[in-house]
């Protein structure tokens, strides 16, 4: 475009060096490049087909809680079976589809976009990638054994987790390999961040992505171990006599709730803040505008970072805790609608005198804005204790994080994926098609989560596989809401698919005035992405401030 | 952008016209707010989840509009060209931190305030000690000596059975009747010692503005009183996950005029008095000859 | 295999000592979060001792 000041890539001096290194490599071909993979490129690759496929077993678990729940009465499952549906679902959705997504793009991009070769360990990255599909099949495997998968819900909670039938064991161990691969893919990032960075590559000149992963690192490296601990102890509590959370041997059941939610609510922020990252690199591309405030930005994003480890106690208002602790943790689950907000603000006013073209990535970036803000005004109503006592525990709840879920951390994904597709495979994808993917995504995951404000106000209590003839209506609109929104989800691996086949050849840039190291590279990305390091004039200019 | 937008246009202009009380019909189109509830905590808790929402409305007025006035103005399709000088502005930085600050407090002072009052539970008239089984309740009534079990009345229990054949529209009240109600009188402060014997389970009566989790080793203490002229029955269920029968316990509360609830009470002494004939017992359908926990658990496995 | 990034690693042996550092630092981190919330556990336990007694201490918080 005219006002695009910038060279184009295939120009740049760093990467003509960088393809002569290229053919030096030699990889390994078929079963053993994925096995024994070691390039970030590749592990990246496997990460998020393997989310994708998450994706989709644990969509087909919630089809099956919206379809139980398409009209009163017991229709299909046992109540016992939804319990496990929807304990099945969140875990599958969020250890198995959004964690891993998010560590597919962080290994795709964040060497690419600091000026590094590779992630500083790439064996440890092979690893932390090969414990999961045993973790899932194992989780996965559960609903084949005797008392079923579990059914205590993702929260695991004592002592109506101890009565899991065969499963018991397998669900923990299968939590202890989630958990620890998400470890060892956060040490991961941290170190090549504070490592593998490239000359001239100053902390606050990392694109919002890579600071929002790094903060979501520390975030893993402090929770996942909480939640280790907590099932290590449940564990014991079922096999090895022990009584942490069980009344009857002078254990504390709340005290399970306390440790689960120091992990659980970090973890949250886990799932978002990477989302954050990517609409802030989303936008200020298709506003052709740096973004606005980009230091107030990574403040506000350590500072909401800081803030998820002390709110976990809003989750049990109802628990009984005492009225001064129900006053702190009201009070500092409000202070974080403060950094969120600054970041809203910013989205914002970096579309504000923009120049805006809305293709699929902005498209998704937008859905995220619109939809994530109405998540936060949900959050910030739950954040009020007296009113809580009426949301808590209901389908305002599910609205409530599912419009922070959904059109949030999801859409940011689809959102990346569009926006970095090109430069991954060299090849475009079918725009229109993906415009059509969004709006139907749009519709209908409005469609689906809207009305469960009303069934929760009204009084629906959530993870009911049977409900009062009153929210019929709702919850029939929702559940066609959930079919077609899982039907249109189907168009993504499609559109993937057809674009890695046949897309047109993309250019290097890609999106006229994308900015940042990755764009200063061809398309595709070379399999070693910086071999020798970007020049510090590169560096500048890809800055996005 | 005017699909964009229409989805949540559509929703929120059908959200504010069901708000007005005209349109809220008997049908479950209507039932998409909060009710008012019967009591002063669950109508304070009310207006301060209507000053919420329409704290959040007026915020989202402002946002998502200048969100939207950006998508129709600022259009690369229109020829418009970006200022890419507008990229910091301390002022109004420091502006939008202070002004969500202070619409915070302005929220939050009276949340704290209901708050206290919602954990003030001295001075009660009346003290109901509420256990969670899987699936029911027992509620005894400390200061008479009356206790009984409460679950799902048995048509309900019949038609939520898998394949019943049975249309739960058929049911009056599908899911949300006892056995055996709780009886309590109007305009008086009750205190609810709650606790569990097996897993967690949560009490939740809407109306009543009262939710708490009764948990096993814990009495959690949470208090009611019943506007005086509001007598009536009052529905709700468990809300903490417990189990395959987690939809099945549902809590039904019967509030009485106190003279009603007084010959009520005296009934239900009688008849539960260690002394009383056999047969009576027997005789009096409601929470006569309490079933042990053993009982109870044997009814509830029929489900 | 990882002929680009032993390269990188390979030049600057400092560097390769940095990357050594942090991990086991993180790793460390990690290993103090797992184990430290059991043994808070594991201390909160007895110090309100056994039995029945306690959850009515429990109870009267």
């Amino acid at each position: 475009m005219a006002e695009h000041t910038h060279a184009p890539a295939a120009t740049s001096p760093a990467h003509a060096v960088h393809a002569v290194h290229d053919e030096h490599d030699h990889r390994p071909h078929g079963w053993r490049r994925w096995v024994y993979a070691t390039n970030h490129k590749d592990i990246g690759t496997m990460y998020l087909v393997f989310a994708g496929l998450m994706f989709l077993i644990g969509g087909s678990f919630a089809m099956v809680i919206r379809a139980e729940l398409f009209e009163p009465g017991m229709q299909l499952v046992d109540p016992q079976f939804f319990n496990s549906m929807t304990t099945m679902h969140a875990l599958f959705m969020i250890f198995g589809a959004v964690m891993p997504a998010w560590t597919g793009l962080a290994n795709w991009l964040i060497p690419m976009q600091i000026g590094a070769p590779d992630m500083a360990l790439p064996r440890l990255n092979n690893l932390s990638f090969w414990i999961l599909p045993f973790a899932f099949t194992l989780l996965f495997s559960t609903l084949f054994v005797p008392g079923g998968a579990p059914a205590g819900g993702w929260t695991l909670y004592a002592p109506l987790m101890v009565q899991t039938g065969d499963a018991f064991p397998m669900t923990i161990f299968a939590i202890h390999m989630m958990g620890a691969s998400s470890i060892l893919g956060a040490i991961n990032v941290i170190v090549t961040i504070m490592n593998m960075r490239a000359k001239g590559m100053g902390l606050l000149r990392m694109p919002l992505f890579v600071w929002t992963w790094f903060i979501t690192a520390f975030l893993l490296i402090a929770a996942m171990p909480v939640l280790a601990g907590a099932v290590t102890m449940l564990l014991t509590d079922h096999y090895f006599g022990t009584t942490f959370f069980t009344a009857t041997g002078g254990g504390d059941p709340i005290m399970f709730q306390h440790i689960f939610w120091f992990f659980g609510h970090p973890e949250v922020y886990i799932l978002i803040l990477p989302a954050f990252g990517v609409v802030s690199e989303i936008i200020p591309t298709f506003s052709r505008k740096p973004l606005f405030g980009y230091e107030t930005m990574v403040y506000a994003t350590a500072s909401i970072g800081f803030l998820s480890f002390i709110v976990w106690a809003h989750h049990m208002f109802v628990t009984g805790i005492p009225l001064a602790g129900q006053l702190f943790f009201m009070l500092s689950t409000m202070l974080i609608a403060v950094p969120t907000g600054v970041k809203v603000f910013n989205w914002t006013a970096t579309m504000y005198k923009g120049s805006l073209s809305f293709e699929p990535p902005m498209l998704f970036a937008l859905g995220f804005l619109f939809m994530f803000t109405i998540g936060g005004f949900s959050g910030l109503m739950l954040a009020l204790v007296p009113a809580d006592y009426e949301y808590h525990g209901t389908y305002f709840v599910v609205a409530h994080f599912h419009y922070v879920l959904v059109p949030g951390a999801i859409f940011a994904i689809i959102g990346a994926v569009y926006y970095w597709l090109p430069k991954w495979s060299g090849k475009m994808y079918d725009m229109r098609l993906a415009t059509w993917h969004f709006w139907l995504s749009t519709v209908f995951v409005n469609v689906l989560f809207f009305p469960q404000h009303f069934l929760g106000l009204a009084g629906m209590p959530r993870r009911i596989p049977d409900y009062a003839v009153q929210f019929t209506d709702w919850n029939m609109v929702s559940s066609i809401g959930g079919f077609a929104f899982g039907l249109s989800q189907l168009l993504f691996p499609y559109i993937v698919l057809k674009c890695l086949r046949s897309g047109e050849p993309a250019t290097g840039r890609v999106w006229e005035s994308a900015h940042g190291l990755e764009w200063e590279l061809p398309s595709p990305a070379p399999y070693h992405s910086w071999g020798e390091p970007p020049s510090e004039a590169l560096i500048a200019r890809g800055a996005a401030h | 952008m005017v699909q964009k937008i229409a989805p949540k246009l559509a929703a929120l202009t059908a959200l504010l016209v069901s708000l007005s009380p005209a349109a809220r019909a008997q049908s479950g189109w209507g039932e998409i707010n909060m009710p008012r509830g019967v009591t002063m905590i669950s109508q304070k808790i009310y207006d301060l989840h209507m000053l919420c929402f329409w704290v959040c409305v007026a915020i989202g007025i402002v946002v998502f509009g200048v969100m939207i006035y950006s998508m129709v103005v600022f259009r690369h399709s229109k020829g418009v060209v970006a200022d890419t000088t507008l990229v910091h502005n301390t002022r109004i930085e420091v502006i939008w931190t202070i002004i969500p600050v202070c619409i915070l407090i302005g929220v939050a002072v009276p949340a704290a305030r209901t708050l206290i009052q919602i954990s003030d539970t001295r001075n009660p008239e009346l003290t109901i000690k509420v256990i969670g089984y899987q699936w029911g309740w027992q509620y005894q009534y400390l200061e008479s000596g009356v206790s009984f079990f409460s679950k799902l009345d048995a048509r309900s229990n019949a038609a939520s059975q898998l394949d019943s054949g049975i249309d739960p529209n058929t049911v009056p009240n599908y899911l949300r009747d006892v056995d055996h109600p709780l009886v309590v009188p109007v305009g008086t402060k009750i205190l609810l010692l709650i606790t569990a014997d097996d897993v967690i389970h949560s009490w939740w009566v809407p109306d009543l503005g009262v939710k708490m989790d009764a948990i096993p080793g814990y009495i959690n203490e949470a208090w009611f009183a019943v506007d005086a002229d509001k007598a009536g029955v009052y529905r709700g269920q468990c809300t903490e996950l417990c189990g395959r029968g987690h939809a099945f316990m549902p809590i039904v509360v019967d509030a009485r005029s106190k003279a009603d609830f007084n010959a009520w009470l005296d009934s239900e002494e009688a008849a539960q008095k260690p002394g009383a004939p056999a047969q009576a017992t027997t005789a009096a359908p409601a929470g006569a000859a309490p079933p042990t926990p053993a009982q109870l658990a044997e009814a509830s496995a029929v489900r | 295999m990882i002929a680009g990034q032993m390269r990188v690693l390979d030049s600057d042996p400092e560097r390769r000592r940095r990357v050594r550092r942090t991990t086991l630092v993180l790793a460390c981190v990690a290993l103090a979060f797992y184990i430290g919330f059991i043994v808070m556990s594991v201390m909160r336990s007895s110090r309100q001792g056994g039995g029945a007694a306690d959850t009515t201490a429990a109870a009267s918080r």
